[in-house]
């Protein structure tokens, strides 16, 4: 692989919108001799950002809303300036922050694909040898021939995704476009920048909130927080230090009623005011490390005495995802009245790296839902402690390997 | 980063083709409303010309007024349409480094699309009234590249300003009428007051308009000193609206 640097910011700075009062002021002040620092002559969208890519390298960017993504992508893509500060390009930029640039809804995809392929800077003829092409990938069949006013979001980013794969550019900018389109065209999406980055030859700056698409795809990460670089580094360096940095925002958040929000199913019977989580001492905690013991415990408050209860415990991340679940009724049924205490222990936690969320489900055995709720507590997961190379996904599986050798030959290809 | 120029060219074509064939896609009457407005002008003006009782020699009123109405309503909505070509581009030059000065070339083009429409009916009109046409007539060429350029050359100006403050926009449009006053469109030039013509060619429209009726209708070559004050404002409004516009647009991406 080359390293050739295609990318360089240093010290970026960006203020939005024009520059000439803001230079004024700061000129003024030096010639008073009063000069502020350069905090005072904000604000600022982008603060003293630096980063590199590599030739053939796929760098994400992370942060929460307002980090900054957005802006550093329009500055790489040349839409707008750097306030201060300087950037080396080389190659050609694509940018495909949101496709439907120049789009006309009264055209047919067809003939959008044309206007399209001309803002990609594709020439006419270079869209026709490709047109079947695109056609194809976009799925979009009869529709392709229909004015694009009738079509689905989806359909718009499918027709738009399409043209832009077929653009060859040394450099290409993602903002997210991924999240739009059913699953079998984001697949396809995938495969293709995974084909891009199994050819070497293209650079691609990832945007997403999606952390799972930036661990997957990502070789580097710069993780942005309120315009400035909070790291940069290897990915999976980065997705440790992600997590624990938006903990503390989800609790924050959980403490202020906003985000991850617990939410107690309608018309319940028995009551569940909290749900803790203890660590293998007993004390509450809402951290925990891969293959520690996790202890769940379930509070209640049952009015009236309610035969055969069976407790279940679910698992989410955080944007719903449903991992796993457990219930109680193999082990036991529950008659309840008054207030108590359930716990469920788990030995050790296969989880690896995020955030993730208990759901609580009370039931009778041959009836409906009795008492829980969804979200009712939230732990971070930090796989420090598990070696590198199996800290991908979700879940780490137990796994032993084995060999058996058939032949000679065999035995010397292994070598 | 960037586009290269035949990428360009090809970006504004795409563009053009674009603006022409969704303009009118659900519309009935279509591309017949590029004629229908100078045409309506002209017959206010025609009615109006009985009233104030205007003269214009040998010529038709009908004649007079519409060969200039027609070249006319081309730098209005050029300069309009190139004063707000950057709102309407907002969703391309949001995302892609492409030079900002084509939105304006766009819808100059755009512009002379329908003023071929409307050339059509004039062609007919002329023929009708019995105008012999001399080889000058290839004059007009030179006429529309001019006030094209013009038209171009104010919408950056426009442009500029009226991206980051509207209200240059919506006073464009205000100052566009009062100069449909301060051209001889609906008067010929010999009726303004011997004192206040100095001042009164120094609009580079008084230039040109008169000289679309000198090689259509009359056959002569144009008026070459006419001619000249023309092409000098229009390169000096140029050279001035065009860097500034190069500096404004930069952020343009930052206020849209």
């Amino acid at each position: 692989m080359q390293t050739e640097t295609v990318i360089q910011t240093n010290n970026i700075w960006k203020r939005y919108g024009l520059p000439f009062m803001p230079r004024l002021r700061r000129a003024f002040d030096q010639w008073r001799q009063q000069e502020k620092s350069i905090e005072a002559y904000g604000p600022w969208s982008l603060r003293d950002v630096s980063f590199d890519v590599k030739h053939g390298e796929t760098v994400g960017i992370i942060g929460h809303n307002g980090a900054g993504k957005s802006t550093l992508l329009k500055i790489l893509a040349g839409v707008t300036p750097a306030t201060e500060g300087e950037m080396l390009v080389s190659g050609r930029i694509f940018p495909m922050i949101e496709l439907n640039a120049g789009l006309h809804t009264e055209l047919t995809g067809r003939q959008n694909v044309y206007m399209l392929g001309a803002v990609m800077g594709l020439q006419r003829s270079e869209i026709r040898d490709r047109i079947e092409r695109i056609k194809e990938f976009s799925e979009l069949d009869e529709w392709f021939e229909r004015p694009i006013r009738k079509y689905s979001s989806g359909m718009l980013t499918r027709l738009g995704f399409s043209v832009a794969i077929n653009v060859d550019a040394d450099l290409l900018l993602i903002d997210e476009v991924l999240s739009v389109g059913d699953i079998t065209f984001q697949r396809k999406c995938f495969d293709h920048m995974e084909k891009l980055q199994a050819d070497n030859n293209t650079s691609i700056i990832f945007v997403s909130h999606g952390i799972r698409q930036v661990e997957r795809l990502c070789e580097r990460t710069l993780m942005l927080d309120k315009g400035e670089v909070l790291a940069f580094g290897d990915t999976k360096d980065i997705i440790s230090e992600y997590y624990s940095h938006s903990n503390k925002g989800i609790i924050e958040h959980r403490i202020k009623g906003q985000d991850v929000q617990g939410r107690y199913y309608d018309n319940t019977i028995i009551h569940v005011p909290q749900v803790r989580l203890l660590d293998k001492n007993g004390n509450e905690s809402n951290e925990f490390e891969t293959g520690e013991q996790i202890t769940i415990a379930i509070d209640y408050e049952a009015d009236e005495l309610h035969e055969a209860v069976i407790f279940g415990l679910g698992i989410a991340t955080v944007d719903s995802f449903y991992l796993s679940g457990m219930t109680s009724e193999e082990t036991e049924l529950y008659d309840l009245q008054g207030t108590g205490t359930i716990y469920c222990t788990i030995d050790n936690l296969p989880l690896l790296n995020g955030i993730y969320t208990v759901y609580v489900k009370l039931r009778k055995l041959w009836g409906g839902v009795l008492g829980g709720g969804e979200s009712l507590a939230v732990f971070s997961v930090s796989s420090a402690n598990v070696d590198l190379s199996n800290r991908f996904g979700v879940i780490r599986i137990a796994s032993q390997w084995h060999t058996e050798l058939h032949d000679i030959e065999t035995q010397q290809k292994v070598r | 980063m960037g586009f290269n120029n035949s990428q360009i060219l090809n970006l504004i074509v795409a563009l053009v083709i674009r603006d022409l064939r969704g303009r009118y896609t659900r519309s009935f009457l279509g591309p017949l409303w590029a004629i229908i407005q100078p045409l309506m002008l002209m017959i206010v003006f025609t009615l109006l010309s009985g009233v104030l009782d205007i003269s214009t020699g040998e010529t038709p009123y009908v004649v007079f007024s519409y060969v200039a109405l027609v070249p006319w309503t081309f730098f209005q909505s050029a300069t309009r349409g190139s004063g707000g070509s950057i709102y309407g581009g907002a969703s391309i030059l949001k995302k892609i480094a492409v030079p900002r000065e084509i939105f304006p070339v766009i819808a100059v083009i755009t512009a002379a699309f329908d003023m071929l429409m409307s050339g059509i009916v004039l062609v007919l009109m002329l023929m009708f009234f019995g105008v012999t046409f001399t080889i000058n007539i290839l004059w007009v060429l030179v006429l529309v590249l001019l006030t094209g350029l013009l038209a171009w050359g104010l919408g950056l100006g426009i442009a500029g300003l009226g991206t980051y403050r509207r209200d240059f926009i919506i006073g464009s449009g205000f100052a566009m009428q009062l100069l449909t006053y301060a051209t001889p469109i609906i008067y010929p030039l010999s009726e303004v007051p011997e004192q206040w013509l100095p001042y009164y060619r120094l609009n580079p429209l008084v230039g040109l308009i008169e000289n679309y009726r000198a090689v259509i209708i009359d056959g002569t070559p144009p008026d070459f000193q006419l001619l000249l004050i023309s092409l000098i404002a229009t390169l000096a409004i140029c050279a001035i609206t065009w860097p500034f516009f190069r500096v404004m647009s930069q952020y343009f991406a930052d206020v849209l």
